[in-house]
């Protein structure tokens, strides 16, 4: 049963399973959406990093990034996906597993 | 403060971090001394200036505004998610009871003379120390706004303070500067020094609309 919660690692989901990302997921699904400079100072991410993060999760369809303008100000709206939610709820269960089977 | 992402934790480390502009303490700060003004208005028999009476509605702009342009392009905008049904039953709760009271106290000012002028009371230091650290500290706990447990620890400790050096008749105005205006002060400087301390902390954000994932 351990060793198969230990092997289970192997199947996290890699899009995911960078340190950044994992951090970007957990706030978008603690929250209905949220925009750039919102992420930006909660992960300490530069513009660039963040962006490029960004892409990879919008790219497998874990996020949804609007864009719109606000008091004539362009502003990226971002919000994670039905997808995104289940394919994060699924690496935390692999996650727990396995810190539960290594101590 | 430690992190925590769970959802039901988020909400207040939002609350938290949307108060750190210390707007908030300057508003209750100069709702306490536009209140200790008006007494002093009372106790010397002056005309009271109308818009005393309506610092409440007065100062809601300029914190909308500060929240506007100031606090939000700096921390960045989120929505949270909807709200499950047990706590959104104690929100409207709490709500519905915070419209009434303004709605009293609001009353209760305009007709402040001839509704209070036969019927003055006072209660005793102790039960003001305990009823306000109480009020400020469930609202600052309930909604994660912890600087609200200081603004209570504050203008609560002002009364029996008051009644150790002698202030201890409520009405006179001495009184009422020490345990109404002084706090009012006191809380709108550290207000003020939060805000100060918020603005270094969160400068501006001038995103390059390219970095901003794709051309905008």
């Amino acid at each position: 049963m351990e060793n198969n919660n230990i092997r289970s690692i192997i199947d996290a989901d890699k899009i995911i399973h960078e340190p950044a990302r994992v951090v970007i997921m957990s706030l978008l699904n603690a929250v209905d959406s949220a925009d750039f400079v919102f992420l930006m100072n909660q992960t300490g991410l530069t513009q660039g990093n963040l962006s490029s993060h960004l892409s990879k999760l919008e790219a497998a369809a874990y996020i949804e990034i609007e864009k719109t303008f606000h008091k004539k100000r362009p502003r990226t709206i971002i919000r994670i996906s039905q997808t995104g939610r289940e394919a994060f709820s699924k690496y935390m269960e692999i996650m727990k597993g396995f810190y539960n089977s290594v101590g | 403060m430690q992190e925590n992402y769970k959802p039901k934790n988020i909400e207040k480390r939002l609350i938290y971090l949307q108060s750190r502009d210390g707007v908030l303490d300057i508003f209750f700060g100069c709702m306490l001394m536009a209140a200790a003004l008006s007494d002093t208005f009372t106790y010397y028999n002056w005309a009271e200036p109308w818009y005393i009476r309506f610092m409440i509605i007065i100062l809601m702009v300029p914190f909308l505004l500060v929240k506007v342009f100031l606090t939000t392009p700096r921390i960045g905008y989120v929505k949270m998610k909807p709200v499950a049904g047990g706590r959104k039953q104690l929100l409207i709760l709490l709500t519905i009871f915070g419209i009434v009271l303004t709605t009293l106290l609001l009353a209760a000012t305009l007709l402040k003379g001839p509704l209070l002028s036969n019927h003055e009371f006072s209660l005793s230091p102790v039960v003001e120390f305990a009823f306000w650290i109480f009020l400020f500290g469930f609202i600052g706990w309930l909604m994660g706004l912890y600087s609200l447990i200081a603004v209570g620890l504050i203008f609560g400790f002002a009364w029996p303070i008051a009644g150790m050096i002698g202030l201890d008749s409520i009405a006179s105005l001495p009184a009422e500067l020490f345990t109404v205006g002084l706090p009012g002060f006191v809380i709108a400087g550290i207000g003020i020094i939060r805000l100060i301390k918020f603005l270094r902390m969160f400068p501006r954000q001038n995103l390059k609309a390219n970095f901003e994932h794709g051309e905008q």
